[in-house]
C-alpha cells in the first residue's frame, strides 16, 4: 500500500447542469463538517451524487458495476440544460490548491468518456489518464472501496455489514489488506484449474484416439486386401522384394515414354527413388503423360491434313492441263472456222449499216404508195373518164399509169433483202457467242491450273522441281506421321498398362503401411516422441498453474498476517464508536478472521464468538454499520491516505438517543477528516447544529429549479 | 505495489521455482490491467497443450 504524499481533501464544489442543478452553482465545505438539510426531493443526495461523479466517473451510475439497482437509470445532465454537465471539485493538495473538473458534452453518447481535468497549483494543467494515474498516486480509492468505505449510502449501507462478501471487503479495508485482498482475487479469477482440466480433457481425447487408431488399421488391411483380391492380386506381393520388382518395372516403362513424348527431367522418374516416391510420382503420370500428348496429337492432326491437301493439290493438275489444253484446241477450230470475234463484230456491224439502209428505202417506198393511192382516190371521186378533175390530162390514162406505177414499187424486194440481212446477222450472233464462250472456258481452266500450280509450288520447299519436290516432300511427310503415330500409340498403349499397374503398387503399399501401422499402434502412447512433446507443455502449465495458485495462497497468507497485527486497534475503534452511536449496547464487537477452503472472510462476533449480525435489530445493525464505517476511515486517516466521508441520510432506524450519538460520533470523526453528510431535518440534524463550531457549515437545500442552496 | 515486494520476499525465502514466480510477478508489475495478461498467458498454454495434442493424432490417425 502507497502512504499518501499529503492529505488530499475538499474544499469547494461548482455545480452546472448537472441533475437537478440548471445553470451553475456553488458550495464551499466547512473544514471538518459539512451538513446539507432540506426536505425530500430537495437535492441533497445529488449534490452527494456530484462529488462521487467529478471523482469517480460514470461508474457511479453504471448498472453493471454501482451494486446499486437504482442508480442504472440516473440520468446526470439536467433534461433543461442547454449546455455541457460540469462538475468541479476544489482539493486541498500539496503546495495548495487544486481544481479537479468532470465535463460531459450535451450530446454526448452513452458510451463516450468524460473530460477530465485537474490543476494543480504552479498551473500544472493534468487531462484524461494523466489525472485517474494522479488520483491512484494519491491514494484515492476505486469505486468498489468508495462505496463500500467512504460513502455511506443509504442503497448500500446495512450490506456492509451483513453481505459476507461486503463485510469481508470492508473490514479487510479498515485492516489495510485490501491490496492483498485484490490481488488474490486477481489470481483467482484467472483460473488455473482450467489447465488442469484442458490437460486432462486432452489426454483423455488422446486416449480415444489411440483406441480407435488400434482398430482402424486392421479393418483398413482388410479392406485392401479385398481390393487387391479383385484385382486378382495377391496380398503377400507387399513384400518388400516384390514391391522393389514393381518399383523398377514402373520406372523402366515409364522412362522410354517420357524421354519418347519429351517430358522434362523433373517428371520422369529417379531410379533411386524409393516406392513410396515412385507412388506419389504415380498419382500425377497420367496427368502429365496427356498434357505432353495433346500437342503431339494435334501435330498428327495437322501433318494429315498437309498430307491430304498436297495429294489432293498434285492429282488434280494433271486433269487441269488435259482440260486446258481441250479447250484451247476447241477454241483455235472455231477461230479458224469462224474467224476472229473481232472479224465476225465487223461483219456484224456491215450488215447493221446495210440493214439501217434498206429500212430508208421501205419507209420512202411506203409515202410514195400512198400518194398515188390518194391521187388515184381523187381521180375516181371525180367520176370523169375524159378529163383529171385536177388536170387537163385524161383520167383513164392517168389511172392506167398511176396502177402501174403502184405495181412496180419493189417494196416486196425490200423486205426480202431485208430478211436475208437478217439471217445473215444471226448466224454471225451465234458464231461470235460460241467463240467468247470457248474463250472463256479456256480462260477459265488456265486460271484455275495457274492457282493449283501456285498452291503445289506453296508446299514444297523453294527450288525444288514439282514432281521430285512433291514426292520427296510427301515421302518426309509420312515418316514423320508414322514416327508420331508410334510415340502416341506408345505412350497411349504405357497409359493403359500403367494405370492398372500404379494402382497395383499403391495399393500394396497402402497395405504395407497399414500393417505398420496395426503393428505399431498397439504400443504405448508415451512412447512417441510427440507425447513427449505434449508432456513438457503439461508440465510447463502446470508449473503455470501452481505458481498462480502459490501466489494466490501467499496473498492469503501475508493477508493472514497482517490482519492478526491490526484487528486488536480496529476492534477497540469499532466498540469506540458503538458505544458513542449507541450507548445502550452491551455488547463486545470483535473482527473475526475465518479461513474457508479458497479466501479468509470476516465476521462481526460477540465476545462468546457468536455471529452478531444474524441477531440484532434493525437499529443495532444500522449503528454496527455506521461504527465500521467511522472505524475504517480512522484507520485509513492514521497511515495517511486521503480520507473525506460522505454520509446520505444516514438516520434510518435509529431513534433519537441512537440520532444524537450518531452526531456526536460525526462530530468526533470530523476532527480527524471532513464529513460532508445530507440528511432531512431531524434530531440529529438538531444535534449537529448544536454542536457546530466555527470550522464547520451548515447548509439548507431548496428542492426549486433550480436547486438553491442556502446556508444556515 | 507493496504486497507484491513481500510476495517477492517470499518466493525468494521458499527457493521454489524461484525464477517462474519471479517473472510471473513481473508480469503483474509491469502488465495493466494484469488479469488479462494472466489470462492470455493462461490461453496461450491451452493451445500449446491442445498444438501438441494435434501432432500426436495426426501421426496415430
Amino acid at each position: 500500500m502507497i502512504g499518501a504524499p499529503f492529505p488530499v481533501r475538499p474544499t469547494c464544489l461548482e455545480i452546472e447542469n448537472f441533475r437537478g442543478f440548471r445553470g451553475a452553482c456553488s458550495l464551499d465545505f466547512g473544514q471538518d463538517l459539512t451538513l446539507l438539510m432540506g426536505e425530500c426531493k430537495a437535492g441533497k443526495s445529488s449534490i452527494l451524487t456530484a462529488i462521487e461523479w467529478c471523482l469517480l466517473g460514470t461508474k457511479i451510475v453504471s448498472s453493471t458495476s454501482t451494486g446499486i439497482a437504482e442508480r442504472g437509470d440516473w440520468i446526470l445532465a439536467n433534461t433543461m440544460a442547454t449546455g455541457e454537465t460540469r462538475v468541479t471539485l476544489t482539493l486541498v493538495v500539496e503546495g495548495g490548491k487544486g481544481k479537479l473538473t468532470r465535463t460531459r458534452g450535451l450530446d454526448a453518447k452513452r458510451n463516450a468518456p468524460d473530460q477530465l481535468e485537474l490543476t494543480l497549483p504552479g498551473e500544472q494543467i493534468l487531462t484524461g489518464n494523466e489525472v485517474e494515474e494522479w488520483l491512484e498516486w494519491t491514494g484515492m480509492p476505486n469505486w468498489d472501496t468508495w462505496k463500500q468505505a467512504f460513502a455511506q449510502h443509504q442503497e448500500s449501507a446495512r450490506e456492509r455489514i451483513t453481505d459476507q462478501a461486503d463485510r469481508s471487503y470492508l473490514i479487510a479495508s479498515m485492516l489495510g489488506l485490501s491490496d492483498y485482498r485484490d490481488l488474490s482475487a486477481m489470481l483467482k479469477k484467472v483460473k488455473p484449474k482450467d489447465l488442469e482440466e484442458c490437460a486432462q480433457e486432452t489426454l483423455q481425447h488422446l486416449a480415444e484416439d489411440q483406441q480407435r487408431a488400434r482398430q482402424t488399421p486392421q479393418q483398413e488391411v482388410n479392406g485392401i486386401q479385398a481390393s487387391l483380391q479383385r484385382l486378382n492380386v495377391s496380398a503377400t506381393q507387399a513384400g518388400d522384394a516384390e514391391l522393389e520388382l514393381r518399383r523398377k518395372a514402373l520406372i523402366a516403362e515409364a522412362l522410354p515414354v517420357g524421354e519418347a513424348i519429351g517430358l522434362p527431367a523433373e517428371q520422369l522418374p529417379h531410379q533411386d527413388w524409393s516406392a513410396s516416391e515412385v507412388h506419389t510420382w504415380g498419382v500425377d503420370w497420367r496427368s502429365q503423360v496427356d498434357a505432353h500428348l495433346t500437342p503431339l496429337r494435334q501435330e498428327l492432326g495437322d501433318l494429315e491434313g498437309r498430307i491430304r491437301s498436297l495429294t489432293a493439290s498434285h492429282e488434280a493438275l494433271n486433269p487441269k492441263r488435259v482440260a486446258l489444253a481441250d479447250a484451247r484446241q476447241q477454241l483455235e477450230g472455231l477461230r479458224s472456222k469462224h474467224g476472229s470475234p473481232q472479224d465476225l463484230r465487223a461483219q456484224r456491224e456491215t450488215i447493221a449499216g446495210e440493214l439501217n439502209t434498206l429500212r430508208e428505202q421501205r419507209r420512202e417506198q411506203g409515202e410514195l404508195n400512198n400518194l398515188l393511192q390518194e391521187a388515184l382516190g381523187v381521180i375516181k371521186a371525180g367520176g370523169r373518164t375524159d378529163q383529171c378533175p385536177v388536170c387537163t390530162q385524161d383520167a383513164g390514162g392517168l389511172e392506167q399509169r398511176l396502177q402501174e406505177q403502184l405495181a412496180s414499187g419493189g417494196e416486196d424486194t425490200i423486205q426480202n433483202q431485208l430478211d436475208q440481212l437478217a439471217s445473215r446477222d444471226g448466224a454471225l450472233s451465234s458464231q461470235l457467242q460460241q467463240l467468247e464462250q470457248a474463250q472463256a472456258t479456256f480462260q477459265g481452266t488456265e486460271d484455275s491450273l495457274a492457282s493449283l500450280e501456285k498452291t503445289l509450288r506453296g508446299q514444297l520447299p523453294p527450288g525444288t522441281q514439282e514432281e521430285a519436290g512433291v514426292t520427296e516432300l510427301l515421302a518426309a511427310l509420312l515418316a514423320q506421321k508414322v514416327r508420331l503415330e508410334k510415340t502416341i500409340n506408345l505412350a497411349d498403349e504405357n497409359l493403359a498398362g500403367m494405370t492398372g499397374k500404379l494402382e497395383v503398387f499403391g495399393l500394396l503399399l497402402n497395405l504395407r503401411a497399414a500393417r505398420e501401422r496395426a503393428e505399431h499402434r498397439a504400443g504405448d502412447l508415451s512412447a512417441m516422441p510427440q507425447f513427449a512433446a505434449l508432456q513438457d507443455k503439461i508440465d510447463e502449465a502446470a508449473g503455470f498453474a501452481c505458481d498462480l495458485i502459490a501466489l494466490e495462497n501467499m496473498a492469503r497468507e501475508l493477508e493472514e498476517e497482517q490482519a492478526a497485527l491490526q484487528i486488536q486497534a480496529v476492534n477497540q475503534s469499532i466498540n469506540h464508536y458503538m458505544s458513542m452511536i449507541s450507548p445502550g449496547f452491551e455488547k463486545v464487537v470483535s473482527v473475526h478472521q475465518k479461513h474457508t477452503a479458497t479466501k479468509l472472510i470476516y465476521q462481526l462476533v460477540d465476545s462468546e464468538g457468536e455471529n452478531l449480525t444474524g441477531t440484532l435489530n434493525q437499529g443495532a445493525l444500522n449503528s454496527l454499520s455506521l461504527a465500521t464505517f467511522f472505524a475504517g476511515a480512522q484507520f485509513r486517516v492514521s497511515q495517511g491516505l486521503p480520507e473525506f466521508l460522505v454520509l446520505d441520510d444516514p438516520v434510518q432506524s435509529l431513534d433519537q438517543a441512537h440520532q444524537e450519538g450518531l452526531a456526536r460520533a460525526v462530530k468526533e470523526f470530523s476532527k480527524l477528516a471532513p464529513v460532508i453528510i445530507a440528511c432531512l431535518p431531524s434530531h440529529f440534524t438538531k444535534e449537529l447544529e448544536r454542536l457546530k463550531s466555527p470550522d464547520d457549515k451548515l447548509c439548507r437545500v431548496h428542492g426549486s429549479d433550480p436547486i438553491q442552496i442556502e446556508e444556515i | 505495489m507493496r504486497v507484491l515486494d513481500e510476495l517477492e520476499a517470499i518466493i525468494r525465502k521458499r527457493g521454489v521455482r524461484v525464477e517462474e514466480r519471479l517473472e510471473l510477478l513481473n508480469r503483474l508489475r509491469k502488465s495493466d490491467p494484469s488479469q488479462e495478461q494472466l489470462n492470455q498467458r493462461l490461453a496461450e498454454f491451452k493451445t500449446a497443450i491442445q498444438g501438441a495434442a494435434r501432432a500426436i493424432q495426426k501421426e496415430i490417425r
